[in-house]
């Protein structure tokens, strides 16, 4: 079937490359008027990159775009702004202490000027026209962009796109999304896409998100990436396993999860984790028990309050203070929970790698020794090089990280390869607990594989773990049982025997 | 030229610890061109003595500076230490050792006030020390009466200036000695470790167990301490206490820090590199005189080759603005 | 929520009120008509340097050197009055225009810490400063000049107060009604942001830097006249003055918040605070001490709180 509209826009062989990494390979991408588009594609397949160069954000080292049936080579953000190009970045590019009026058109008020002052009142009035236009009229251009929610100051981010494309004289906009749905709650994803579909005759969106579900509502077409290569391109109606399959090359794969070398926990086994009645903040009245050698998984759609769950657990401040946490029969304090958690040996992986779980300017083996430094002192107080060398290198071993060596810092080591340097810092402890929030975020296809193992050798050994994941197929693959939460509640619980997994759509029904 | 600019782009780190010593080299050269005297023991000894001091609240600063924290009030603190242990030499009579002490202990309490502010009141350690810059300093002028104050004592005297050492005199040995020890504990010592982790990723330290908020307390005792005794000390060099006396120290001690490697948003660099950029601070001061370069060409001059210096050593790979 | 929002809009105006219940009950000169003359004058002096430093502050940066700007301006003010009369006001704006694009230039192009740089080059001026002053003060021969700010052309409003009315009004309509003024909220509310959607980030910066270095220099030439000399340390008190006036008015000293309008009420506060301690005859080192923890009160009560545990 093939498509008689002339494309506003077309992307012919686009690579790029950042320091001799290939991101981007001979991309070929089109855009038509009054439609919805999704790149799909694991961390790291090039989404981003692609969304970002036909923003003019990066340049393309290989191969060219047109728009509206001209060539088009935007030097920076701002030229594909004026050339009807807007982007909605996952956490605005908005500024956040300006009035909403003012961030429409910052850096573009010469069109405003009257006597060398900013006429501020036709500016306002040009934003109120624009609001009620699209049917914003709640926005109040007057007020403070800040003091906006996430989700009206997504809106107030689309509007600026429609404002300055119509600024700049072109009629039908193309806003580019990207994973703008990756913060908020299922109730906010409903009225972005709600809102998304009502603009859509009069403007072309490409959507990133990681959540298929989302591409199969709301997309006309779909690209699939995969390693910096166009690998699919789909019209609809969508089968996310012929997506998955895609975007992996697998549908789940028993194997990639180890399924086989899940063990079976006996309801006898010691509960080595209580949380009961745990409230506070987004969460409401969360019991349940981990036990010693299970890997117990958490998910829900984002926003459920799975993550404040991990925090309470582990004391990061802010967490759900109300409820206890019990750790092999000892409650953990409210004040210093950070510092008993560590106490009582429980290691955490946290969801933000580069600013929670690794020190980036520090070497491999300074941050493997970084919660164990007590057992690389030879004298009280005194850094042993050698012995910290010598726990590097094991633990280098161990998980077979990908490094020079301990010396290396770890800015320089590749994402899945940071994660195992987290958890080779836990495991230099020795911990019974490991509590961890999207281990594999962010981290290639290998790394996944061999941080899934050496989960599986944490449970021989006997270490529990509590998992948090918005991967559902993760989830279902590695754990021994799932919780599902919604609102901040607990609403099911399903045991995930090897060789009775849920489905997914089982679970998703839950989660909604 | 552009080859000379692309390798220097690619070697950041060797460029960073080698370009403060070829500086260092190269005003040697040029001073000992300008006046031949420059090179002598007489001068050396001279530098040792002036850079004594900038050495000693340099270092204490580095322990705040790795962490991402800045000391504004190291200035006020040594004047602070320098009047009163005047006073008390000249008023109460203490022996030297009692007034090293208790020059300390002021030092090290003025530390604690700064900690408090940082760690438990949050207030930000730009403000906080701000702040307790110009309360240290209203402290020192009411203390002093608005005069200076002289005394004369002859151990005073001696800890400064003595020789215990062949010709070595004695502020230059403790200030080296002192140095040798908090270059070791920054390098080695868990304490350390902690610092450059807390600069380096807050979060993740705090996530890792490391105790940031003793460490923070500690580094800036620890920065208040050395600057009581570089305030002892240079009132036993000077002989007398006079107004405002330390208040340049934090320049330069900021600027020698940054010089030598330290990054001032902290996280990388240590306390072994200060001593580079406190000697290119003290040899560019103590040059400019040998020279005869008058006194206020002098101070433009060196407000000058900081700016410089601080340039070229700057790492702002890790500045993700510069604010 | 609102409640606090608004107690802390208010905040410095209910100090003001208190400073002035407190010190009239202390001392009723306080009061008086005179004494009240005597504030505005010396609020106006700082009103001048203050609003300067907000525009950079409001921007994230800081100008440590604007005390030796003013200083130096008012030397030069001193050295070419018996030439240029009053012209020599102009002087001193000039030279401290021509430090602060100095300082915008280093701090832009060579990506050092506004810190660092403003440290340095105010250190660099007070050698310039000796130089000019050779070590002493310059006197001020000319009648004319040193009465200026304090000729009446509006009766019972001393020109120094109009001076800084004017330079108050003039940067509340730069700040709300030019792009300049929109762009040092942008940069200092999210840099990064600013320079993707197109802001020209370092050109703003220089002209900040400008704008302070321009009425640290217009403050110098009036400390000049006000004093009848100029004097190697006069405009020392500002760098830490104007600091405190910015931050207590409400600007955060990150930057993004606050503004030129609030600074008025910073300046206004700390002027009645060191005229009212003079007045009750506090120990001149105990005013400095207050002063220092005036910064931190208002600091510490002016923060937004960070988020603790949730329950």
């Amino acid at each position: 079937m093939t498509d008689a509209r002339q494309p506003i826009f077309e992307m012919r062989g686009a690579s790029k490359q950042f320091a001799g990494v290939t991101v981007m390979e001979k991309v070929d991408l089109v855009i038509y008027p009054q439609e919805i588009i999704g790149i799909a594609g694991e961390n790291g397949a090039g989404k981003s990159t692609t969304l970002k160069m036909i923003a003019g954000i990066h340049k393309p080292t290989e191969g060219s775009m047109t728009l509206f049936g001209q060539p088009y080579a935007p030097n920076r953000y701002t030229d594909a702004v004026r050339s009807g190009v807007s982007v909605v970045f996952q956490e605005q590019a908005l500024v956040p202490n300006l009035k909403v009026y003012e961030n429409f058109f910052l850096s573009h008020e010469t069109k405003f000027i009257r006597g060398g002052l900013v006429d501020s009142r036709r500016m306002i009035d040009l934003a109120e026209h624009h609001l009620k236009d699209l049917g914003l009229g709640h926005i109040d251009p007057r007020r403070l962009t800040g003091s906006y929610e996430f989700h009206d100051r997504q809106m107030i981010e689309i509007a600026k796109a429609f404002v300055l494309a119509r600024f700049f004289d072109v009629e039908h906009p193309i806003v580019l999304l990207d994973e703008p749905t990756a913060a908020i709650g299922d109730k906010e994803v409903a009225l972005l896409f709600e809102s998304i579909r009502r603009f859509r005759n009069r403007a072309s969106f490409v959507l990133i998100t990681h959540r298929l579900a989302e591409y199969v509502t709301l997309c006309d077409r779909l690209y699939v990436m995969k390693d910096g290569k166009m690998v699919a391109e789909m019209p609809r109606p969508f089968e996310t396993s012929r997506i998955h399959q895609a975007m992996v090359g697998r549908a789940r794969d028993e194997e990639y999860y180890k399924e086989d070398r899940q063990l079976t926990v006996p309801d006898s086994a010691d509960v080595v984790l209580s949380v009961d009645a745990l409230s506070g903040g987004h969460v409401e009245d969360v019991s349940f028990k981990l036990r010693k050698g299970e890997i117990l998984g958490i998910g829900g759609l984002v926003g459920c309050g799975k993550e404040d769950v991990a925090r309470a657990v582990v004391g990061f401040e802010p967490f759900p203070a109300g409820g206890t946490v019990t750790v092999k029969g000892k409650p953990l304090p409210l004040r210093g929970r950070n510092k008993a958690s560590i106490a009582a040996d429980i290691g955490f992986v946290p969801k933000e790698r580069k600013t929670e779980g690794i020190i980036p300017y520090l070497s491999v083996a300074a941050n493997t020794s970084l919660a164990a430094l007590r057992s690389v002192t030879a004298v009280p107080g005194f850094i042993s090089g050698a012995r910290e060398s010598r726990l590097a290198r094991e633990h280098i071993g161990l998980l077979r990280i990908r490094t020079t060596g301990p010396r290396q810092l770890l800015q320089f080591l590749s994402g899945g390869n940071q994660q195992k340097v987290v958890m080779a810092k836990w495991l230099a402890r020795s911990i019974d607990i490991l509590v961890v929030d999207n281990p594999t975020r962010g981290v290639d296809v290998g790394a996944k594989s061999e941080i899934y193992g050496l989960m599986r050798d944490l449970a021989e050994k006997g270490v529990s773990i509590l998992l948090i994941t918005d991967d559902l197929l993760e989830l279902i693959g590695l754990s021994n049982r799932i919780l599902i939460m919604r609102d901040g509640r607990l609403v099911t619980e399903r045991p995930s025997p090897p060789d009775a997994k849920p489905a997914e759509q089982e679970l998703v029904g839950f989660m909604v | 030229m552009a080859t000379f600019l692309g390798l220097y782009r690619s070697n950041r780190t060797l460029v960073g610890v080698l370009l403060p010593i070829a500086l260092l080299l190269a005003m040697v050269i040029v001073f000992t061109l300008l006046n031949e005297r420059f090179l002598s023991w007489i001068n050396l000894f001279n530098l040792m003595r002036q850079s004594s001091i900038l050495l000693l609240v340099a270092t204490g600063t580095t322990f705040v500076l790795l962490m991402g924290a800045i000391d504004l009030s190291i200035g006020a603190i040594v004047t602070l230490v320098a009047i009163t242990s005047a006073l008390m030499l000249r008023d109460a009579g203490l022996s030297a050792p009692v007034v090293v002490l208790i020059g300390m202990a002021i030092g090290a309490a003025c530390g604690i006030v700064n900690g408090v502010l940082v760690v438990y009141a949050r207030v930000p350690s730009f403000i906080a020390t701000l702040s307790t810059m110009i309360v240290f300093g209203g402290i020192s002028t009411w203390v002093a009466g608005g005069a200076n104050v002289t005394f004369r004592n002859a151990e005073m005297t001696w800890l400064a200036s003595g020789k215990m050492i062949w010709q070595f005199p004695n502020s230059g040995v403790w200030a080296l000695v002192i140095f040798g020890i908090a270059a070791f504990i920054g390098a080695r010592s868990t304490f350390g470790r902690s610092l450059y982790a807390i600069g380096a990723g807050a979060t993740a330290a705090l996530l890792s167990g490391i105790h940031v908020a003793r460490t923070q307390m500690v580094a800036f005792v620890v920065s208040g301490t050395m600057c009581g005794l570089a305030g002892v000390l240079l009132v036993a060099r000077a002989g007398a206490g006079t107004a405002r006396m330390g208040d340049d120290l934090l320049l330069d001690a900021i600027a020698a820090v940054v010089m030598g490697g330290t990054a001032l948003s902290g996280g990388s660099g240590g306390v072994h590199r200060t001593l580079v950029g406190v000697l290119v601070i003290s040899v560019l001061k103590t040059g400019l005189n040998v020279a005869g370069v008058h006194p206020y060409a002098q101070i433009c001059i060196t407000g000058l080759v900081v700016i410089i210096a601080v340039t070229l050593t700057l790492d702002r790979s890790r500045l993700a603005f510069v604010k | 929520m609102n409640l606090t929002a608004n107690l802390r809009r208010l905040a410095p105006v209910l100090v003001l009120v208190a400073l002035a219940a407190v010190f009239t009950a202390i001392n009723p000169v306080y009061a008086s008509a005179d004494n009240l003359r005597n504030i505005l004058f010396v609020s106006s002096i700082l009103l001048v340097a203050s609003c300067g430093a907000t525009f950079v502050i409001v921007m994230g940066s800081i100008d440590l050197s604007i005390g030796a700007i003013a200083t130096l301006a008012g030397v030069v003010a001193a050295l070419v009055v018996p030439t240029l009369g009053y012209g020599a006001l102009a002087a001193a704006v000039l030279v401290g225009l021509i430090v602060g694009v100095a300082n915008g230039l280093l701090y832009v192009y060579l990506r050092i810490p506004s810190i660092l740089v403003t440290l340095g080059t105010g250190t660099s001026l007070t050698g310039v400063i000796l130089y000019l002053s050779d070590g002493g003060s310059v006197p001020i021969r000319d009648a004319a000049y040193i009465a200026m700010t304090r000729a009446e052309y509006i009766p019972y409003l001393p020109l120094v107060i109009v001076f800084a009315i004017v330079v108050y009004v003039f940067c509340i309509v730069l700040a709300d009604r030019t792009r300049f003024g929109r762009m040092t909220l942008a940069i200092g509310g999210d840099e990064h942001t600013a320079k993707l959607v197109g802001v020209s980030v370092d050109f703003v910066k220089i002209q900040a830097f400008a704008l302070s270095g321009a009425l640290g220099g217009l403050c110098g030439g009036l400390l000049a006249s006000r004093l009848g000399t100029a004097t190697g340390n006069m405009g020392e008190f500002l760098m830490l003055e104007t600091i405190t006036a910015v931050v207590v008015g409400g600007t955060a000293i990150t930057g993004g918040v606050g503004g030129v309008a609030r600074t008025l009420l910073g300046v206004l506060v700390v002027a009645m605070l060191s005229n009212g301690m003079n007045i009750i005859s506090l120990h001149p080192y105990i005013q400095t001490i207050v002063k220092g923890f005036v910064i931190l009160l208002a600091v510490i009560a002016l923060r937004r709180s960070p988020s603790g545990s949730q329950s």
